[in-house]
């Protein structure tokens, strides 16, 4: 029982265990704000972790993720926002519930479908990443290089509404990692004589302006027209304020059912919890036999979205633990964190840095236990306190705070205009229908997948034919290509109907 | 405003395919002359089978590719009766005064430190977001700017940019 020792490991840290603590409030509070995303927190923070051992670094980065999860579900009940793109499911009953007075009972089942579905992912995680990681240590060059390409194609694919703007966003990021240093010849490219760019840009500024800036110019239209109200119907019914164990006994094999609905997205690269929870609603309305009760107001139409988009966070480690490919924005961010820390990503990860891997597995049960606590007896408080905060204020510090965070990573002024910069750009494409995370992912991944691809052209004798001789890499390139089509044939299908 | 729409007739643009992607293939194809025409070495690639040019060259073109794909997917929009909707002049410049403002900021942190620069543009911000107190405003940003000069510069031990000028050294501590 590995995890046993990451608990060891864990509270033989003091430090660690506070920022796990610190992570599942800093997650719930960033996820429960409007339009600020667990990703944009986690970007800011970023700096700050460069001067924390590595277990308090990754794990209080992986736990404001989970709880960011979690908090988007508070504005969806309380204001009919959701703070998270998670979370837009769970509007559908939430706010009904909180419109008949059972803003209570909405939270506590947000909260215990959240923990629970939370738990189904990181038991899988804990227990599956092993294998997988043991399979993929014969991996050379070859594979990776059709591991890289299938995530390129999968993520570009099926990240957005369109599958070119898709596929465009994945190549320009490939595109942008490529800037400064080659990585085997050491000559030059895209830098245009600027002695910065030498060595590449730095993945903070640009995650600062990708997700921040952009962030804050994408809002700026809904910061200066919206308040956040919360609803003020109260109920005298104490049963509208709790929630009963057969109510939880009720909704258990939905939990259970769109546990496992999330945690095999958060598998699948590029799809992520906003998808989950659509996807777990619609099948549990779909099976249930009161179809018209959903959307009125039911616990059941909580929980199911609830425990699919929380069990997608695990799982999405798994393909970034054995293959260092990211699955979503903020396991993008993470692996960054990882290099920072001098820590190579990959099934060599389980041999050299164990003891790190099972303490962050233990990070993750710890806090998905924290914010349950927290959000079950404080949720509704929390709520009252975002309703005072009013985004035309939060804004403008999120703006100061990026600005400082852009120049801490390497203390420099140029790395605080390329996150402006991209702050831009990063609204331009999202505002013209392309994919940040699918940008992301490929810059984090495409200096790899060169390296793979010009290193399997070494090994070879063939040239390009090395790839036909590798079973595995054929599969995944395979893997790849049908994604693609299938993605093309259910856009036409949509297209017709 | 209007009149300038219709001169450009930017209804076509509504989906943005035409102007995303033509402003792609543009910036794709400068990189694929800039890339084709730098002299690199294959030498340590072998044969010069693949070297550093390979990688972007094979981006540029795919990239060229889906640009001339989104243009032609634009086409068929041209003669739709769909119409920009609710575009807020004021809005749009606000955004570009922000984007202005936050470069005016990194401009100004480079001559007369982070302190002093960050207490003057705090308001500005705040005003931009339309919070039009203007007591509560410096409060804020007096109070709000020094918390971040503690907490970053003097707690977290981040380098302070040296003002440009000296004098500022003064208000920068």
């Amino acid at each position: 029982m590995e995890i046993l020792n990451g608990f060891d490991y864990l509270f033989s840290n003091t430090s660690a265990l506070i920022f796990v603590f610190l992570g599942a409030v800093v997650g719930m509070v960033v996820g429960a704000i409007p339009g600020l995303s667990a990703a944009a927190a986690i970007a800011m923070i970023v700096p700050a972790t460069f001067y924390l051992d590595p277990l308090s670094a990754l794990g209080f980065l992986y736990v404001i993720g989970k709880s960011g999860r979690y908090g988007g579900s508070i504005s969806a009940i309380l204001f009919n926002t959701p703070g998270t793109a998670a979370a837009a499911a769970t509007m559908q009953d939430g706010y009904p519930m909180t419109q008949k007075g059972q803003s209570g009972k909405a939270l506590k089942i947000a909260t215990v479908a959240s923990v629970f579905g939370d738990f189904i992912g990181e038991f899988i995680l804990i227990f599956g990443v092993a294998y997988i990681a043991a399979w993929t240590l014969s991996f050379g060059p070859p594979e990776y290089f059709a591991v890289y390409f299938a995530a390129f194609v999968i993520i570009g694919s099926v990240i957005g509404k369109s599958i070119i703007k898709g596929i465009v966003s994945t190549l320009l990021g490939a595109l942008l990692s490529l800037i400064g240093m080659d990585p085997i010849t050491g000559e030059s490219r895209y830098t245009f004589y600027i002695y910065e760019l030498e060595n590449g840009l730095n993945l903070v500024p640009l995650l600062i302006g990708l997700f921040v800036f952009s962030e804050i110019l994408f809002q700026f239209n809904k910061v200066l027209s919206s308040k956040i109200e919360e609803i003020s119907i109260k109920s005298n019914i104490k049963s509208d304020h709790s929630l009963s164990f057969s109510e939880i006994k009720k909704c258990l094999m939905i939990m259970t059912r769109s546990s496992a609905i999330g945690a095999f997205i958060g598998m699948m690269p590029g799809l992520g919890s906003a998808v989950a929870c659509f996807v777990a609603y619609g099948e549990e309305k779909r099976r249930s036999k009161n179809k018209k009760l959903w959307g009125t107001g039911i616990v059941e139409g909580v929980a199911a979205p609830e425990s699919a988009n929380n069990a997608v966070s695990g799982p999405t480690m798994i393909p970034l633990l054995t293959l260092g490919i990211p699955g979503s924005t903020i396991a993008a961010i993470l692996i960054g964190v990882f290099l920072i820390h001098g820590i190579q990503v990959g099934p060599t990860i389980f041999a050299t840095s164990k003891e790190l891997v099972y303490g962050l597995f233990a990070c993750g049960l710890l806090g998905i236990v924290t914010y349950g606590i927290i959000g079950y007896f404080f949720g509704p408080l929390l709520g009252r306190i975002i309703a005072v905060l009013s985004p035309n204020m939060i804004y403008p510090f999120v703006l100061i705070t990026g600005f400082i965070a852009a120049y801490s990573a390497r203390q420099s002024l140029f790395d605080v205009g390329i996150a402006i910069l991209f702050g831009v750009i990063g609204y331009l494409l999202r505002l013209t229908g392309y994919s940040l995370p699918a940008l992301l992912i490929a810059f984090v991944l495409a200096r790899n997948a060169e390296e793979a691809f010009r290193q399997s052209l070494l090994l070879s004798e063939q040239g390009i034919g090395i790839f036909l001789n590798r079973p595995i890499a054929i599969a995944f390139f395979v893997v790849g290509l049908l994604v693609l089509f299938f993605r093309i044939k259910t856009k036409d299908k949509s297209l017709e109907n | 405003m209007a009149f300038f729409f219709k001169m450009f007739n930017l209804n076509k643009f509504k989906n943005f395919n035409f102007s995303s992607g033509l402003a792609l293939l543009m910036i794709s194809l400068f990189l694929l002359f800039d890339i084709r025409s730098t002299e690199f070495s294959d030498v340590t690639t072998g044969e010069g089978v693949v070297g550093p040019k390979t990688a972007p060259t094979f981006l540029n073109i795919g990239i060229i590719c889906l640009s001339i794909l989104l243009i032609i997917s634009s086409f068929p929009n041209k003669n739709s009766n769909e119409k920009l909707e609710n575009i807020d002049l004021i809005l749009i410049l606000k955004k570009v005064l922000l984007i202005l403002i936050t470069f005016l900021y990194l401009f100004l942190t480079n001559f007369i430190g982070y302190l002093t620069s960050t207490l003057l543009i705090i308001p500005l911000i705040l005003y931009i977001f339309e919070n039009k107190n203007l007591k509560k405003n410096l409060v804020i940003s007096i109070s709000g700017a020094l918390i971040y000069y503690i907490f970053f510069i003097k707690i977290l031990g981040l380098h302070n940019p040296d003002p440009y000028y000296e004098i500022f050294n003064i208000v920068s501590f």
